[in-house]
């Protein structure tokens, strides 16, 4: 169970360890649920089936709107589209049940405060309201709501700048299980009759790539590279793709090798939870994107350099 | 012959359970006219029971796939629909819909702020992701200003989109995962029929 903190001075704050059952629990337990989250300003439901064995298995099924499936072992994902005939498989998913949390829990603790707020229930079981708050304008914070028994993110909100809540990811059912049914995890529908298409990956990198050209010379406060690489473009050209990270919130800048031919992208915009900047760069074109403030993407564009 | 007032089990009265027990009874027909309206009249008084009230109806309209298209619901006139055993409709013409202030104050009652978003808006106007004259593209060493043009307006879609796909395909290479909202990051994960063919 989580235990309330208690002692002097910053008793509202969550210890580490908190920190860390928290961002590790989506993989340690099995269970099935239903979520609701806003979509382009509808309210969109799933079913989440989840197993902690083999790596860790999930099952999403939609459960308005079109009839979608979307089943995730490991990093490999495959998403069934039955009222379009469609299987599509080769998808990638950044593992968001990371065996590894982020290894500098600190290097969070940084930028963030994780603080304690009132009991509360979600779904019909007791949780703990925890805001993570940053400590700055360079990224957005959450409201969660944590499950007492297990850790699980039973209620996440993400917040913007003046307080806004820009997405919500809620259960409203939400059932623990010690051992799952396997055959709950398989597609439910006759994946045979699905037209099976694959999905091309363009991308070549890896954490950490030195081949990079361009370079974020002052990234804001926190934000680290992670990753460098190029994707090819249909047109045959290339683009090239940093990832800085502050260890909760990631942010990709990507440079068009080719010059700027057409019409750039240029200026602010959104979609959802996720903003974008455009900008041209020595005649590049330069898109800046993450669940981040403006000002951070800014800040990004703006201290772009070619490396030497 | 009055209805004679059930007398709630001790637990119930007052109470968030006994509240919740009410309202669910109440959407069954089970609850007595008279303890109908005491819910009611709590529910007026309290806005964490209105919150309830609000929760229960929208997520049973989003279950049923049957949510208004504007996502707000009056809630006053939901309560007394049901009292008059009058379908409720969603009040397109609202005071609430013509200021976009009150959003804020509706949305407090239900699960979270209405985020009104079509994919990829310009910010501080509706519209179009903004692509510049090609002429305002500068030379070397100097970032450009904006553009304001809505020319190649589909083109730029669909290259956010792209973009998009990128980030969340190389964060899946980085070891990078979608820390708080993972469930949301992997429904919401785009795919392009266009980048999938057949073996």
């Amino acid at each position: 169970m989580l235990a309330v903190p208690c002692g002097p001075a910053r008793a509202d704050e969550i210890p580490s360890d908190w920190v860390v059952r928290i961002l590790k629990a989506y993989n340690q337990r099995s269970y099935q649920g239903i979520f609701v989250y806003l979509k382009n300003g509808s309210l969109e439901t799933m079913q989440v089936i989840h197993s902690s064995a083999q790596g860790g298995r999930t099952r999403l099924v939609s459960l308005n709107g079109e009839v979608t499936e979307i089943h995730r072992s490991g990093d490999q994902m495959t998403r069934y589209l039955p009222q379009r005939g469609l299987l599509i498989e080769g998808l990638r998913w950044s593992n968001p049940f990371f065996a590894t949390v982020p290894e500098d829990v600190s290097r969070v603790a940084a930028h963030y405060t994780f603080k304690v707020g009132a009991d509360d229930r979600v779904a019909g079981r007791e949780c703990q309201r925890v805001e993570v708050q940053p400590r700055d304008t360079l990224r957005y914070g959450y409201r969660l709501c944590v499950d007492r028994e297990t850790a699980l993110i039973l209620d996440a909100q993400l917040i913007g700048e003046r307080g806004q809540v820009r997405q919500e990811v809620m259960f409203t059912r939400l059932q623990v299980e010690d051992r799952l049914d396997p055959a709950l995890l398989e597609p439910g529908m006759n994946v045979a009759a699905l037209k099976r298409h694959t999905v091309k990956t363009h991308l070549r990198g890896a954490p950490g790539s030195d081949a990079r050209t361009w370079d974020v010379v002052e990234p804001p406060a926190g934000y680290r590279l992670v990753f460098g690489g190029a994707h090819s473009l249909p047109d045959g050209g290339e683009q090239e793709h940093l990832i800085y990270s502050d260890g909760l919130s990631a942010i990709s800048v990507f440079i068009d090798n080719e010059l700027v031919g057409g019409k750039p992208i240029m200026g602010q915009t959104s979609r959802g939870s996720m903003n974008a900047y455009g900008d041209v760069r020595e005649g590049h074109q330069v898109l800046v994107l993450g669940e981040v403030p403006y000002p951070a993407l800014r800040a990004m564009a703006e201290s772009l350099r070619r490396r030497p | 012959m009055s209805e004679s007032l059930q007398r709630p089990p001790p637990e119930a009265e007052g109470s968030s359970a006994g509240f919740s027990a009410d309202l669910s009874a109440w959407m069954d027909g089970e609850l007595s006219t008279a303890r109908a309206r005491l819910a009611y009249r709590g529910m007026m008084a309290d806005e964490s029971r209105r919150a309830q009230w609000a929760r229960y109806h929208l997520i049973g309209d989003a279950l049923r796939g049957s949510l208004p298209d504007h996502g707000l619901v009056d809630i006053s006139a939901v309560v007394m629909a049901r009292l008059d055993d009058i379908p409720a409709q969603a009040t397109t013409g609202s005071r609430l819909m013509r200021n976009p202030r009150l959003w804020g104050l509706a949305a407090s009652l239900m699960l979270a702020a209405i985020i009104v978003a079509n994919p990829w808006q310009q910010q501080g106007r509706q519209g179009a992701v903004q692509v510049a004259q090609q002429e305002s593209v500068p030379g070397n060493g100097a970032s450009s200003s904006s553009g304001k043009s809505d020319v190649g307006e589909d083109d730029a879609q669909a290259r956010l989109e792209s973009y998009l796909r990128n980030h969340s395909q190389a964060l899946a290479d980085a070891g990078e995962g979608a820390r708080m909202l993972p469930y949301l990051s992997m429904a919401e994960y785009t795919v392009d029929p266009g980048a999938a063919s057949s073996p």
